[in-house]
């Protein structure tokens, strides 16, 4: 099962249009499809803006796993109910079958632990591609995805030079490769290992207060070449600071961090950027333990802009052909395509999937 | 002892979270505050340090903050701390939905329930979560459970049992053209499933039909014959009733009454804008805003003609026009959860609203053959025969039915509806069925005319109230509405008086209490659902403001009491004696002309003997 995430920079950036483009091309090519989302999607209006949201159309055979205060909220016809032992605020996450079209509401898992649940119990059921829809910025239940479409645009920043350089540096922290190194059996606690096997931790996870990095960048600073895993996340400005004060003393050391998401969870990539192109410079090192693979990138330029005379939201747009071409010339490694401007690649291919699998079986 | 983490994410919320936080510590938790405006970051920290089971936060949610929660929730997955903590979040402008999206764990909507917050904390289910069976877990209250019907005055009891024999008796072998097509289209019901199963053919569908029809009126012929419309009625298009289908797809806020401290009474409107579209609007928002329950309002003409329509129709006047169609399509609309009040007291279609009304789902019938047939009703004779057979439908059906008290505003005296009331009562036990009396609030031309309520208007309402406790073990529900002829165009006091009015009630403790919209008497056509919010939000804060307070009798209402519960026996003894309930009514012994009221005229002559 191939099981691909939808995230995003912020609400309304686009992540289910590019996700519904993606399933009429998948669902075109043969595969069988499930239908998920950690968030609330296929609502009519925003909960917030109240302006209108694309919605999930699903046809019979596709699979849903969604919340069961859900399940009567839609037009869909559905059969095959199988309970997931997952709770959410809307009730327990159930998976069922279409039995006749219509709109859906999904609401699905929204702990990267639930996902998890969940991805083996639709591999149960043998489906071959499994959408896994985003919500708002989160990105740290997505680490469960073998390949992310991206989503970012005006309603993250109405600056295009912003999102460009905000859109280049999330796409930066996909870069570095997997440590292959024997780690680790304790995610609770910020390791450290020194060339000559000496042994440091902290007392948590993550590092979110200057004391604990002050503590890590002291044991840094007197080991010389040494491997320090961070298994939750770092705050970046603490981060930066600490390389910053190591200077010189940071070469040959390695730092492993999780997963690029654990990292983008903290919401300032230009920092993390920033902070390893600064270790790259005093040789040092970055590595994950497990990568996300990105398959592409959209921008939309639709922004919902707040009235303050009427106290509602309106759509607004920024110049869609200036954010494209700004936002493709930043990020160089990665597509970078508007869903609603093609030409584009085959996007199945990026995500690979085989885009003539349904004539072969015709054949 | 279970450790419990409270952020508040900006400023405004540090009360609450002080609030709370002391109510935790009251419960045996241990409650641990950080200060307002504490970033994502700083809180989890501190959940790394503390490892607490549950993070609560509290933050207004709006445009780009909606950011700053996720973030928190992100940061929680990234760090660890979601494999043994969970979040919850509340504030204002919070939803479920909005809580599901964020990737909230818990989710706390409007006024701080403690009981929810506690049900988080301990993992356990809470009362508003949403069974597997996609039904919520609140049930419908049965108004009629509690009570026994004993009858505490063996006077009264007595005069009743009479009257009840006597009219037992006087409606043996007598029918009319509404029992008749109530039977009819009982048989069409029944026939339409087996007909659907194959084991009929159409024709003996069309054969019972074409019996209906003969039984009604031209117009309604016409409707059936020639599919000729009555004037200001028309079709509702498909498209119309398939856009409902995607304005009501997704889960609303869980239902919070307007209760306080106690779970009763129950609060009722009425629907009946004609358009039952329009309908389901004000159902949605009655609900959205704590109503119990909601009660179908019919046109006048409906219940003047013999026969009803067929289909999803429209009609440009006030009153829904009753079909099962339409009535399935506002029941497929309402929560699971809304009491449904179909009301058939009075008319020529009273059996036969019974019967479509159990067909669509209805809770609660409406059946008062006394007040039904008089002013601008149903003949008495004829109500007599159709209400009989109506009380016996709910019995059968197993559905209460109220009695409402409105003849009242035509100037009767309160004893005399009591005394109605009671009849109607007593006929419908001796048939099995469950009455619910309706003692009206108001300030009506016989209070007005005798001064009844020159100083006040608590101690009659009071005694009207207290009067039932003295006479019978029975629910109690004021309407209908309550406070008429109190109000006024002005929205502001025609809801502080509904407010005042239905908590005056609340504090006798009563079972239900019937709320009109604000513009509900001088709205001169449909009501708005603004006015509609008014009096719901107007009863809510009433409620809060009284709390659990009980109200006692002054002397004056002790009195007034007093001289109610005398003057009933004494009406109930003139009937009685008469010998004959139709009589009765005909001849002004519930109800004369010099009250205000005179008997119906409508189906005049339609007994079949």
């Amino acid at each position: 099962m191939i099981t691909l995430g939808f995230v995003g920079t912020a609400k309304n950036t686009g992540k289910t249009t590019t996700a519904l483009h993606m399933m009429k091309l998948i669902v075109a090519s043969g595969y069988s499809i499930a239908l998920t989302s950690i968030g609330y999607d296929g609502e009519s209006t925003d909960h917030i803006t109240g302006l209108p949201k694309p919605r999930y159309f699903v046809e019979p055979g596709m699979v849903i796993a969604t919340a069961e205060g859900c399940l009567n909220y839609g037009s869909a016809g559905y059969s095959n109910l199988q309970p997931t032992g997952i709770k959410t605020i809307l009730g327990e996450i159930m998976i069922a079958t279409i039995g006749s079209p219509g709109n859906v509401v999904l609401a699905g898992p929204n702990r990267k632990m639930d996902v998890s649940r969940l991805m083996s119990q639709l591999a149960e059921r043998e489906m071959e591609v499994t959408f896994l829809d985003g919500a708002l910025n989160r990105l740290a239940a997505m680490t469960e995805a073998d390949g992310l479409i991206l989503s970012t645009g005006a309603a993250y920043d109405q600056r295009i030079p912003v999102i460009a350089r905000h859109a280049q540096a999330l796409e930066s922290l996909f870069h570095f490769p997997k440590h292959d190194g024997s780690l680790y059996s304790d995610d609770n606690h910020v390791l450290g290992c020194s060339e000559k096997s000496e042994k440091f931790e902290l007392p948590y996870s993550s590092v979110f207060d200057s004391n604990t990095a002050e503590l890590l960048a002291g044991w840094l600073s007197i080991t010389g070449d040494s491997l320090c895993y961070v298994p939750g996340t770092f705050a970046p400005g603490l981060f930066y600071e600490m390389c910053q004060k190591l200077g010189d003393r940071l070469q040959g050391k390695q730092f492993v961090f999780r997963n690029p998401l654990h990292l983008l969870a903290t919401g300032q990539p230009e920092l993390w950027q920033e902070s390893f192109s600064y270790l790259v410079s005093k040789s040092a090192q970055v590595f994950y333990r497990s990568l996300s693979h990105l398959n592409f990138m959209t921008v939309n330029p639709f922004y919902p802009k707040y009235l303050q005379k009427t106290a509602n939201y309106i759509a607004e747009y920024v110049d869609k052909k200036e954010l494209l071409s700004s936002v493709k010339e930043s990020v160089k490694n990665t597509l970078v395509i508007d869903i609603l401007q093609p030409p584009y690649p085959d996007l199945l291919e990026l995500c690979n999937l085989d885009h003539k699998r349904k004539k072969t079986y015709e054949s | 002892m279970k450790t419990v983490l409270l952020a508040p994410l900006d400023p405004v919320h540090d009360n609450a979270i002080k609030l709370i936080k002391r109510k935790l510590t009251e419960a045996g938790y241990e409650a641990v505050s950080m200060p307002p405006g504490t970033s994502p970051e700083e809180v989890i920290q501190k959940a790394l340090e503390i490892k607490p089971s549950v993070i609560l936060v509290s933050r207004t949610l709006g445009y780009k903050v909606a950011e700053i929660l996720s973030q928190l929730v992100d940061l929680a997955d990234a760090a660890g701390i979601r494999d043994y903590t969970r979040i919850g979040v509340g504030g204002m402008a919070i939803t479920k939905e909005a809580g599901a999206e964020l990737g909230f764990d818990g989710c706390f909507v409007g006024e701080l329930k403690m009981n929810e917050l506690i049900d988080f904390i301990e993992d356990r289910v809470t009362s508003g979560e949403i069974l597997r069976s996609g039904e919520s877990v609140r049930k419908k209250p049965d108004i009629t459970a509690p009570y026994s019907y004993k009858f505490y005055d063996p006077v009264i009891e007595g005069y009743l049992n009479q009257i009840v024999e006597q009219v037992l008796s006087w409606v043996q072998n007598k029918t009319t053209k509404g029992i008749e097509r109530a039977k009819i289209r009982s048989e069409i019901l029944e026939c339409e499933n087996e007909f659907i199963e194959g084991n009929v053919s159409s024709t003996t569908r069309d054969e019972l039909l074409k019996r209906y029809i003969a039984d009604c009126d031209p117009e309604i012929q016409a409707f059936y014959q020639s599919k000729q419309l009555p004037t200001g009625v028309r079709w509702l298009e498909k498209t119309e009733i398939d856009r409902m289908a995607n304005l009501f797809d997704t889960p609303h806020a869980e239902f919070v009454g307007l209760q306080h401290t106690n779970s009763k009474p129950l609060f009722f409107s009425q629907y009946g804008t004609g358009c039952p579209i329009m309908d389901i609007y004000h159902i949605k928002v009655a609900e959205a805003w704590g109503i119990d329950g909601v009660f179908h309002f019919d046109p006048s003409w409906n219940a003047q003609k013999e026969g009803l329509l067929q289909g999803c129709l429209t009609h440009e006047h006030d009153g829904t026009i009753i079909t099962l169609e339409n009535l399935k399509l506002i029941r497929h609309y309402m929560e699971p959860y809304t009491l449904w009040n179909v009301r058939g007291h009075r008319g020529l279609n009273t059996p036969e609203t019974q019967i479509l009304g159990h067909a669509a789902g209805a809770d609660l019938f409406k059946i008062n053959i006394p007040y039904g047939s008089t002013g601008g009703g149903t003949d008495p004779k004829r109500l007599m025969v159709d209400g009989i057979y109506s009380l016996m439908l709910a019995a059968q059906f197993g559905i209460p039915y109220d009695i409402p008290g409105n003849d009242e505003l035509s100037g009767v005296p309160p004893y005399k509806t009591f005394a109605g009331l009671l009849i109607m009562m007593a006929l419908g036990l001796k048939l099995g069925a469950r009455p619910i009396p309706k003692p009206l609030l108001c300030y009506s031309p016989y209070m007005t005319i005798h001064g009844k309520m020159d100083d006040n208007m608590i101690e009659m309402n009071l005694a009207k109230l207290a009067v039932w406790r003295d006479i019978v073990d029975t629910p109690i529900w004021p309407g209908e509405p309550v406070g008429f002829m109190t109000h006024t165009p002005d929205r502001v006091q025609s809801a502080l008086q509904t407010s005042l009015h239905a908590t005056l009630a609340s504090t006798m403790g009563v079972d239900a209490v019937t709320i009109a919209s604000s513009d509900e008497a001088y709205s001169k056509g449909p009501i708005s659902v603004q006015a509609r919010v008014d009096t719901l939000r107007a009863v809510k804060d009433q409620l809060r403001f009284q709390g659990s307070v009980k109200a006692s009798l002054t002397t004056t209402a002790e009195t007034l009491k007093e001289e109610i519960h005398e003057k009933i026996t004494e009406t109930l003894a003139v009937v009685a004696q008469r010998g004959d309930l139709t009589a009765s009514i005909y001849e002004g012994l519930l109800g004369s002309q010099e009250d205000g009221l005179y008997p119906g005229r409508v189906g005049s002559g339609t007994v079949i003997e």
